[in-house]
């Protein structure tokens, strides 16, 4: 169990590592944030040396090869350094401070929209399976179909536009927009209640996209446990249907949840992306969009690393998860 | 003359037996007059009696016995008609603006309502939906042939021998390693340096992305097939494996990729209409279905739910059309049936 999870560990590190590479490359290679230097509306150009000093304090200096670049972000990167923002960013804030601010604000939206998420799609999965063709059933399945076929950004527009209504009608609504009220005093419960509410509608967005597609798997290795031999054999022993799924038939349809669980919390990025943009949340979803429309190379490598670094931890969970499901495993 | 395989049809064989004494040799021929032997005995092929159905034309009575594969289809068939003729007909481009109408609803001169740039809706709608459908469909294709190359050739040189599985390997964890890229990310990084081309290199992009789960799975089917004996008895035979791969494997896994490409368009739409909705996907000149959204206004909903709507029909129409497939090929996935 344990050689096995440091094998796994061991090859995410390096995917990790080869995909933050990879970013940090093409980045270099395809954005051009000297061009901030010679804006058009400039009467006369730069002077040389300032224009080389400022390109060489931010790492992304043309003249220096992009090998030679590569090797100062990654000697950076070993000791924790991830370079400063670039582009039209001209404040030079390290780019670790920026993710450490933003950090926080996303991963409480990746993280409980994904636990929901996940729960309620195993539980719906698993009740649409024992209960086949129950009404609660096909409509499980008809509303997963359903919003699988919506991208997120309509999804997230309906949940806006549904709170409005109620808004209009009751006078009473979520706030639609920012994680946190600057008027409110910090740490006071009225700003405590504001965040709880606030959080509220994107958590919805992300788990009912997440619970779609895991009622959805969740549903169909449910129906092949319920087919399989040592079901039957459990039944034939003398339990109820019930106690037989309970004792094992779920610990094997959980089994390969555990894998998808890893591809969940990607998906959760990608949703949460969406709903910083929609929902004017400072995070790191909102950074990566700026930082890669404003030409920030610096910034860019740093936010694939934070996804790296969340998608190895998602899928060493995930075999942490199956090694403990999976009794062949161990 | 030892071996009978050598006469080669029934008017060689009698030519022969009339050349030669009957007396000298009377078994040669001896059948072809035997009255009950002859072949008119034999019921004719394209009589009443016999009626075979073959596959082709199973799957399509299988699939159009189903409901849900006509609205599919229907709808399908709706939008594309529309994406095609509406931009003709309709008075307003997708740029044209009437400022003056600005933030109106729906109207009998602006079919879906202008939104606050005074863009019509509807025009824009439709041009949307061209360029989402051209996307989707291309897509599609490439992301299912990009698969098929890596998925099949990795499963099939994964058993021959240390260079095989080391090739195996590698092509493995180049999926792992796409799979852990994350790819919206880098499809924002080259759309819009790719964009300045062309609009259509938004298909090799995004099936760049989009093909590793497929090929996993071709993969592993390609594994199980290559231990069949008819593919053994190919390898034996000296057949080229490129000719193995497409005489043998790909019409068995053929039914899987027809479904998967099918639901691969859907996706495709939804991953371009996501791009474009962050302002990173199609670009100006062109029009998406996500550029469209982006004018949102949640004050006004015209402004979102048509375009939304279309959409929708889109995916769930192919969505609709792919699940029939899937029942149509697989009968025996009853059981995994959503």
């Amino acid at each position: 169990m344990a050689r096995f999870v440091a094998i796994r560990v061991l090859t995410y590190v390096i995917l990790a590592f080869l995909a933050t590479s990879f970013a940090y490359l093409l980045a270099a290679a395809l954005m051009n944030p000297q061009e901030v230097l010679y804006p058009p509306i400039a009467t006369e150009p730069v002077p040389y040396e300032t224009a080389q000093h400022y390109l060489n304090v931010r790492n992304v200096n043309p003249d220096t090869p992009l090998m030679e670049r590569y090797a100062r972000w990654l000697g950076g990167l070993v000791r924790g350094d991830l370079g400063v923002t670039t582009g039209t960013n001209k404040s030079m804030v390290p780019v670790v401070d920026e993710l450490a601010n933003r950090i926080p604000i996303s991963l409480r939206l990746v993280i409980l929209g994904t636990i929901i998420g996940t729960v309620a799609g195993v539980l719906l999965g698993m009740v649409a399976a024992v209960a086949r063709d129950s009404i609660g059933d096909r409509l499980t399945t008809l509303l997963a179909f359903f919003i699988l076929s919506l991208p997120t950004p309509v999804i997230i527009l309906i949940v806006q536009q549904t709170n409005q209504g109620i808004m209009d009608a009751t006078g009473w609504g979520l706030p639609a927009i920012n994680p946190v009220n600057p008027l409110l005093p910090e740490g006071s419960w009225a700003s405590w209640k504001y965040q709880i509410e606030a959080l509220v509608m994107p958590t919805i967005v992300l788990s009912l996209t997440a619970a779609a597609s895991y009622s959805r798997y969740m549903k169909v290795t449910t129906l092949d446990v319920l087919g399989s031999d040592y079901l039957r054999t459990a039944r034939a022993k003398g339990l109820t249907r019930g106690q037989a799924m309970n004792r094992h038939g779920l610990r094997m349809a959980l089994i390969p949840m555990g894998q998808y669980f890893a591809f969940a919390v990607g998906a959760a990025f990608t949703g949460s992306l969406f709903v910083e943009l929609m929902f004017n949340w400072q995070g790191v979803g909102r950074f990566a969009v700026s930082s890669i429309g404003m030409a920030d190379v610096n910034g860019t490598a740093g936010v694939v690393l934070y996804t790296a670094i969340l998608t190895l931890l998602s899928a060493t969970l995930a075999d942490i998860l199956q090694g403990a499901l999976d009794p062949r495993i161990r | 003359m030892t071996n009978p395989g050598d006469i080669r049809s029934t008017a060689d064989a009698s030519e022969l037996r009339r050349r030669s004494d009957p007396d000298a040799n009377p078994v040669l021929g001896s059948a072809l007059d035997d009255p009950n032997l002859q072949e008119d005995a034999v019921p004719a092929q394209d009589g009443p009696a016999i009626e075979s159905m073959s596959r082709g034309e199973l799957l399509r009575r299988r699939f159009l016995r189903n409901r849900s594969a006509w609205i599919g289809m229907i709808i399908f068939a709706v939008l594309v008609l529309m994406a095609i003729f509406a931009p003709m007909f309709y008075q307003y481009g997708p740029f044209e603006r009437d400022l003056r109408n600005s933030l109106t609803g729906p109207t009998q001169y602006h079919w879906f309502g202008v939104n606050e740039n005074g863009l019509d809706i509807f025009a824009r709608t439709m041009q949307g939906l061209r360029i989402s459908l051209v996307i989707g469909l291309g897509t599609a294709v490439l992301t299912t042939f990009l698969a098929l190359i890596v998925g099949i050739t990795a499963g099939y040189i994964g058993g021959k021998g240390k260079w095989g599985a080391i090739g195996d390997g590698a092509l493995v964890n180049l999926i792992n390693l796409f799979l852990v890229i994350p790819s919206l990310l880098l499809l924002m990084l080259f759309s819009p340096v790719l964009q300045r081309a062309s609009w259509l290199w938004m298909i090799p992009l995004l099936a760049l992305f989009a093909w590793m789960l497929t090929a996993r799975v071709l993969r592993a089917m390609t594994q199980q097939l290559v231990r069949t004996e008819y593919v053994e008895a190919a390898k034996f035979m000296g057949v080229n494996p490129i000719v193995t791969m497409v005489r043998h494997i790909i019409p068995n896994i053929a039914s899987w990729i027809i479904i998967d490409t099918t639901l691969g368009v859907s996706a495709a739409i939804l991953g371009e209409t996501g791009l474009s909705f962050i302002g990173f996907g199609i670009q100006y000149p062109q029009v998406s279905l996500g550029t469209v959204l982006q004018d949102y206004n949640i004050s006004a909903p015209y402004t979102w739910i048509p375009p939304a709507a279309v959409l929708a029909a889109l995916v769930i129409s192919i969505n609709l059309m792919g699940e029939a497939l899937r029942d149509a090929l697989d009968p025996t996935s009853g059981s995994s049936r959503l």
